[in-house]
């Protein structure tokens, strides 16, 4: 039986989902999770307490660990052990990215500057400190643009500024969320905020898996909902993609691109894209797969789900083969209505008896703080259609929310 | 997969909805077993002692109790039967005609003819379980079923010889033995075994996460828990699970095969661990 060490988050919502992959896969899993298991001293060898930050500690225990249980594969799940894999994998000869690539991806001022000197399109862009006066940090950046933090994920802490005053509070609003402690913990990424020129148009997510530095796309995501600002809190997602061929042509090859300047070459891959009259422009790639629960919207070949393949992947099984299924899907993250208290979520049943509708989860339990985007760290829950047509899955989607009443007192 | 539970005006009826499709359209009510024939589902519903009426509807499964049962003792075996059914994906009803039979033939004779050898010479095993609506539900085993493009190749060739299969699923191989609902069983040596660990060991650990593990039922070398507290709609109560209470039930009773969780996660007010976005840097 091969043997796979999991690389996941407390807090990720795709623990239980790469495990039942595991399982399906009938492989030895052993969880390194950044919070040490309640039960570790009952079932030695399942699970290593790992701190994701602490990367040369981190390779050390995993490679001493691989001494007396040897692993086949590291895969991370989200994006917070991505970095710790890719050196953990190079230590043992694993299959892995270069360690610098994904570093790159963990960082959009890095993501930003490799596009650039690979001679991709780029917007204007420039890295301001936290400190600096907010009447000068948009140097020549010009209006639109938006500030990002550099290392968040989710559109968290991202903002359109149309003028310098909007500009002002966008950029303290940041600083604001990147003092937080939880945050204020990834050292110089903290102290730091990309300032780059809005790109107007469409945009599309692409999923892929990368073999040999061949790009595998599984699927390209439209995403219907306008994403204009000030806040960019994503809610829809249909594949196949609506674009002309020669446009989902366009933005593969950008992505590929992309990827190519960055320097990733195995393992799965996400990438935002926006697409206007001068072609489509890379937003940000991630060396991770979707997050949240969007993956399990996606189904391959006979049923595979992508965690599947992300495993099999990992231990060398070919992937070329595997195509999406034909059926057209999508999801929807909630969308948080507003701040305050969840109080009850109704209309779950009528939900899921909308035509098309295949699930409705909710996850954030009842009782507990909502805070929308651009402060807030959490989805709401997500709606899963599957349909005829992708027009249909997203009318199916909207309709299944239309029919959810969220309930939130202050 | 979570299946919640909702209340209905007959409180001797509960509504459970496995957040997947049941039958689709329309409804179907079986008042006894003999009824349920056509139904799979139903009929290891009425297995269960006490369940007197099944109702199938789109989405949901209403299951009605006698009047001397109560529900607490009742709903952890209703809760194992229908995620089981669904897990292992058994078909909720079987009543196609003859057409479909003649399809099923199609189907079983192709796997026999021509992909069992092959799947046999990957030292794995192959059957057809079930083909309705379109789909065919196979059994698979050993190497092959760990193997993404052996998968996709059966189905290509399952599509290619009989158009009508839109789509192909796998499913782990069934022992005869689970087809029988699960009991209680907790009068057993083995339940009386695991019910010390949970109680001496694993409990006292969860604690510390305001957990607990309950014991609902121990049927068939399987044991059914349902995780409270904290551990309800924990982000890593599949960790707390797998890597953590199932290795150590299997060490305690080795002859134990496999745990099942059949927690209602989605009702869980207080987890411990709450899913978020991340994202945070690992540099630090």
């Amino acid at each position: 039986m091969k043997r796979l060490l999991l690389l996941v988050p407390t807090t990720s919502y795709r623990t239980a989902d790469f495990l039942d992959a595991a399982r399906r896969l009938e492989l030895d899993v052993v969880v390194g999770s950044n919070r040490r298991s309640v039960l570790e001293r009952h079932a030695e060898g399942r699970t290593l307490t790992l701190n994701f930050r602490h990367l040369e500690r981190g390779r050390r225990q995993i490679v001493r660990y691989a001494r007396e249980r040897p692993l086949d594969a590291i895969v991370a799940v989200d994006d917070a052990p991505v970095m710790l894999a890719a050196v953990a994998s190079a230590a043992l000869g694993l299959p892995h990215d270069a360690i610098d690539a994904v570093a790159a991806t963990r960082d959009k001022h890095v993501f930003r500057t490799r596009l650039v000197d690979a001679g991709l399109p780029s917007p204007p862009f420039r890295l301001a400190a936290v400190d600096d006066d907010p009447a000068q940090a948009n140097g020549n950046v010009g209006y639109p643009c938006v500030v990002k933090p550099l290392g968040l994920s989710g559109s968290r802490g991202v903002i359109r500024a149309d003028d310098p005053a909007g500009f002002a509070a966008a950029f303290r609003r940041v600083g604001r969320l990147l003092a937080r402690p939880g945050i204020a913990r990834m050292g110089e990424n903290s102290r730091h905020i990309l300032v780059e020129g809005y790109i107007p148009g469409v945009e599309i997510a692409l999923e892929g898996l990368l073999a040999d530095g061949k790009l595998h796309v599984l699927a390209l995501f439209d995403k219907p909902d306008p994403l204009e600002g000030p806040f960019f809190e994503e809610t829809i997602y249909v594949t196949p993609s609506r674009l002309a061929p020669t446009a989902q042509a366009a933005v593969v090859a950008a992505a590929e691109r992309a990827l190519c300047a960055v320097g990733l070459r195995h393992g799965p891959v996400h990438a935002e894209l926006r697409l206007n009259e001068a072609g489509p422009w890379v937003i940000e790639v991630a060396a991770r797969s979707i997050g949240g629960l969007c993956s399990r919207v996606l189904r391959f070949g006979a049923g595979i789900r992508l965690e599947e393949l992300i495993l099999c992947h990992a231990l060398g099984e070919p992937i070329e083969a595997v195509e999406r299924e034909r059926r057209p899907a999508g999801v929807m993250m909630i969308p948080i209505p507003r701040a305050g208290t969840l109080r009850a979520v109704e209309g779950i049943d009528a939900a899921r008896a909308v035509p098309g509708i295949e699930d409705v989860v909710i996850t954030v339990p009842k009782g507990q703080k909502l805070v929308p985007l651009p402060e807030g760290d959490r989805y709401l829950g997500f709606l899963f259609a599957r349909h005829d047509s992708p027009a249909a899955v997203e009318a199916a989607l909207r309709a299944a929310h239309a029919r959810l009443d969220i309930q939130v007192s202050p | 997969m979570f299946i919640q539970t909702e209340s209905t005006a007959n409180p001797a009826a509960l509504k459970f909805i496995p957040g997947r499709v049941v039958l689709g359209e329309g409804s179907v009510e079986f008042r006894d077993a003999d009824e349920a024939g056509r139904s799979p589902l139903a009929q290891r519903l009425f297995a269960i002692p006490s369940v007197t009426r099944v109702a199938l509807g789109g989405d949901f499964i209403t299951v009605t109790k006698a009047e001397d049962t109560d529900w607490q003792v009742l709903k952890p075996a209703v809760l194992g039967v229908i995620m089981e059914h669904f897990v292992a994906g058994r078909p909720v009803v079987t009543d196609d005609a003859g057409g479909s039979d003649a399809l099923a033939a199609s189907v079983r004779d192709l796997i026999e003819t021509r992909i069992r050898p092959a799947v046999e010479g990957a030292r794995g095993q192959i059957a057809l379980r079930s083909f309705a609506g379109g789909i065919a539900t196979v059994e698979l085993t050993g190497q092959p079923a760990s193997n993404a493009t052996f998968r996709n190749g059966i189905e290509n060739m399952l599509r290619h010889y009989v158009p009508e299969v839109e789509e192909v699923r796998f499913v782990a191989k069934v022992r005869e033995a689970d087809e029988a609902a699960p009991e209680v069983g907790l009068d057993t040596d083995e339940a009386k075994a695991i019910q010390a660990l949970l109680d001496d060991e694993i409990n006292p650990s969860v604690a510390s996460h305001g957990g607990y593990v309950n014991l609902v039922a121990v049927k068939d070398k399987r044991v059914y828990l349902k995780l409270e507290g904290g551990c309800q709609g924990c982000g890593m109560a599949s960790v707390t699970l797998r890597q953590g209470i199932e290795v150590a039930i299997l060490e305690k009773v080795p002859s134990i095969e496999e745990v099942l969780d059949v927690t209602d996660h989605a009702g869980g007010n207080n987890p411990y661990y709450q899913a978020d976005k991340g994202g945070e840097s690992p540099w630090a």
